[in-house]
């Protein structure tokens, strides 16, 4: 039996213009009440993979509003950071619409290492990406990561001494700015990682797997640095396997398996595709979705 | 199906690798098949040194592909062989003038060089390592490897040295095996030297503690290498073997017993492997070497190094500093910039002019291949890049260094006019690096506008191939 498909389309986007001022989104609620056209990124999917011509990754749709959590969820190998590579500009093969508020993105791209800027997706004011294993450069200081990010973004100096030296020491990593990350613990580098996505202060954050390596008291500090974003108006996109985190963080879900999306809204939508009753946690409804897609 | 048995030699608790995999057969007659169950440490370290080698000559074959050895390598032994074989058959009167010291210094650098090797890999803290009878048998290999290196390496330096300084440095061919027994030995006293060094202190102690050892372990061979060889008398070389001998035997039973080395083991084997392939591998992560220090040693303050602070020139400014602080890169570069020097100051005039634009040429296309690589690094490719800035920081970058070795070799074509005619050719020293500083500003201007071309070109080419 093969899972219902609950994928919203991507037709009938409408114009930037149409999305409001997210400066009035003051906190969570406030974001709640955001009609459904106040999107800051879509991406419709159509196939994507590593090889040319090999896709992975077929049919996902994704929307991230302003304010939201998104909870990108699967099990292992179902595809989840292949979407945050491909909008990353990160994959060889990607054929996919993506729009961000309105500006129409790459129809097909070709994902580059080298010259990863021609490929269009990568952290700039727009967009911010929190992997899963820190990325890093071992001949930089902690404070020269920060000051490449603020240069390739174009935010100067003194925004960016005064936005980082808020950031270092509310990740706990003042003390340590002039060390080479590359030394520090596995937290630590993650908490680096996490300092110079929120220096961007972009539209959407894509956090992969954002529970992996960090202390109780640093989930905290992310969870609070990522609502205050979303306060200011910036939308999240997080990929889990943690389900009941998900559930309780996420204002709505993607759940992709075996390369497209199973099923997609809210918890009330993802309890309507697996048919499951009121009540019934994600966890179960996941399990139901992922079993049922398994069985011949 | 039979299940794998555990080898005689092993404890339970260290299944010594993970091939094979217990309960599942290996095809009859295959290697893997024929050492089932026959691990031991000392097969073990065997089955690693020749992983460890085949994996390095794969690196070299990389550079040195066939076309490479056929019309460079060979060429060069060849002509490398025939001064060798000239030097043996028509000695210069020089060789007859090279202190007697020389040889020994020589030694002495070659085993400076050399570490302790021990063929650990990052598995082996799942269950080897709970094994101290394993990791000790396993230890003794890789000793007894260090050991075998390092009298192979000496005994082959002695063998080319001895017969061009056997007259100079009087050596007979009993004294030279002598010598090259002692190096032997000697090398492998240093690197249980170096191993506890390293294992004792990190960062910029560490870096500080080799280099005074390093110094004083030098001074100390090549002064008693040189008086034994001036006594010549055969009892002196069997009591300095015999006491090197017992040396290397303390030493090595004294790091047996020393537990807790596993990290620094593996540090060494990446080390070991870096050394051996970094110069053909520098652009790839696996010959890529960890920072030594918790902090730069270079440009450590965060002071910026340039007044204006535009975005290419911030750029420009990180990617000096990083480049500055990668010690290979900076060595490459500071013994480029030296040889250039040489080369200008020994050609005559006019072959210097036209050396020092090929040189600069050539200088701009390694800077330019040095920003390419670092442009893209993982955590620079993360971000997007507008075409601009990353043009305009890459012609930035290259300038700054372009200028800096560029302009010192025109201060040594100067003075080397100066030198030679006098007189007003001593303004050469501010007139050409005066012409120089434009003329590479104008060189790095076009060079930037083809390279910005090329780009573009590639990334519609990319475009076009996707749609």
């Amino acid at each position: 039996m093969k899972p219902m498909k609950h994928v919203k389309g991507v037709k009938g986007v409408k114009d930037v213009k149409d999305v409001k001022d997210v400066k009035s989104v003051k906190n969570v609620k406030d974001v709640k009440d955001v009609g459904e056209e106040d999107w800051l990124m879509r991406a419709a999917i159509k196939a994507a993979g590593y090889e040319q011509g090999k896709a992975v990754l077929r049919d996902v749709a994704i929307e991230v509003r302003p304010g939201e959590r998104v909870g990108l969820l699967g099990p292992n190998g179902a595809g989840k950071s292949t979407v945050m590579k491909g909008l990353l500009g990160q994959l060889p093969y990607w054929v996919a619409d993506v729009e961000w508020r309105g500006e129409q993105g790459r129809r097909k791209g070709q994902g580059s290492r080298r010259d990863g800027a021609e490929s269009g997706g990568a952290m700039n004011g727009r967009l911010a990406y929190i992997p899963e294993m820190p990325i890093l450069y071992d001949r930089f200081t902690l404070w020269e990561h920060l000051q490449l990010a603020a240069a390739v973004c174009g935010i100067s100096e003194e925004r960016l001494a005064e936005r980082a030296d808020g950031l270092l020491a509310r990740f706990r990593l003042r003390h340590v700015k002039d060390d080479y990350p590359v030394k520090f613990s596995k937290g630590m580098q993650q908490k680096t990682m996490l300092v110079a996505a929120f220096l961007l202060e972009p539209s959407v954050y894509l956090v992969d797997e954002p529970f992996i390596g960090l202390d109780p008291a640093a989930i905290m500090e992310l969870l609070e640095a990522l609502d205050e974003e979303r306060a200011r108006g910036a939308g999240v996109l997080l990929t889990t396997h943690v389900l009941d985190s998900a559930e309780r963080l996420c204002d709505r879900f993607v759940l992709v398996h075996e390369g497209s999306a199973a099923a997609s809204g809210t918890v009330a939508d993802i309890r309507a595709a697996a048919g499951m009753p009121e009540g019934t946690p994600l966890f179960d409804c996941f399990h139901r979705l992922t079993r049922t897609a398994e069985t011949p | 199906m039979k299940p794998a048995s555990k080898p005689a030699a092993a404890p339970p608790a260290a299944p010594p690798a993970a091939k094979p995999v217990a309960g599942a057969s290996p095809p009859a007659g295959s290697l893997i098949a024929r050492l089932h169950g026959k691990y031991s440490p000392m097969r073990l370290v065997l089955l690693r040194c020749g992983a460890f080698w085949l994996k390095s000559v794969r690196a070299w074959r990389l550079t040195l592909d066939w076309t490479v050895v056929l019309y460079l390598v060979l060429p060069a032994l060849w002509v490398i062989g025939g001064m060798y074989a000239d030097l043996l058959r028509h000695p210069p009167a020089w060789i007859d003038r090279v202190p007697a010291q020389t040889p020994t210094a020589i030694l002495a650098l070659l085993m400076v060089r050399a570490r302790l090797r021990t063929f650990a890999e990052r598995g082996d803290g799942l269950f080897l390592r709970s094994s101290g009878r394993w990791v000790r048998r396993m230890t003794a290999a890789g000793l007894t490897y260090t050991l075998a290196a390092r009298l192979a390496v000496s005994f082959a330096a002695a063998g080319l040295l001895l017969p061009l300084l056997a007259h100079s440095a009087g050596w007979s061919l009993g004294s030279g095996a002598a010598l090259a027994l002692s190096a032997g030995l000697s090398g492998f006293v240093w690197t249980a030297i170096r191993d506890a060094a390293e294992r004792r202190w990190q960062g910029l102690r560490r870096v500080a503690a080799l280099l005074a050892l390093r110094a004083a372990f030098m001074t100390a061979w090549v002064s008693s290498a040189a008086w034994a060889l001036s006594r010549n008398d055969p009892v002196v070389a069997v009591v300095a073997i015999a006491t090197l001998a017992a040396a290397c035997i303390g030493l090595g039973w004294r790091r047996l017993g020393v537990s807790g080395t596993f990290a620094h083991e593996l540090e060494a084997e990446q080390r070991a492997y870096g050394e051996n392939v970094g110069w053909v591998l520098i652009d790839t992560e696996q010959a890529k070497m960890p920072p030594a220090g918790r902090r730069p040693w270079v440009l450590r303050r965060p002071k910026p190094l340039l007044r204006r602070r535009d975005e290419p020139l911030r750029i420009a400014e990180l990617w000096l500093r990083s480049l500055l602080r990668e010690w290979e890169t900076a060595r490459t570069l500071l013994y480029f910039a030296f040889l250039g020097m040489i080369a200008l100051w020994l050609s005559p005039l006019w072959l210097a002019a036209i050396a020092w634009t090929g040189m600069c040429g050539l200088l701009l296309l390694w800077l330019n291949g040095l920003w390419g690589r670092w442009r893209g690094e993982r955590y620079m490719a993360l971000f997007e890049w507008r075409d601009d800035v990353r043009d305009a920081s890459g012609a930035i970058g290259r300038l700054l260094l372009l200028r800096a070795i560029g302009l010192a070799w025109c201060v040594v074509i100067g003075t080397h006019a100066g030198w030679m005619y006098g007189g007003l050719w001593w303004l050469a020293v501010a007139l050409l690096p005066a012409a120089g500083y434009l003329l590479l500003g104008w060189i790095n201007g076009a060079a930037t506008s083809v390279l910005a071309l090329r780009l573009a070109g590639k990334s519609r080419s990319d475009a076009g191939d996707a749609t």
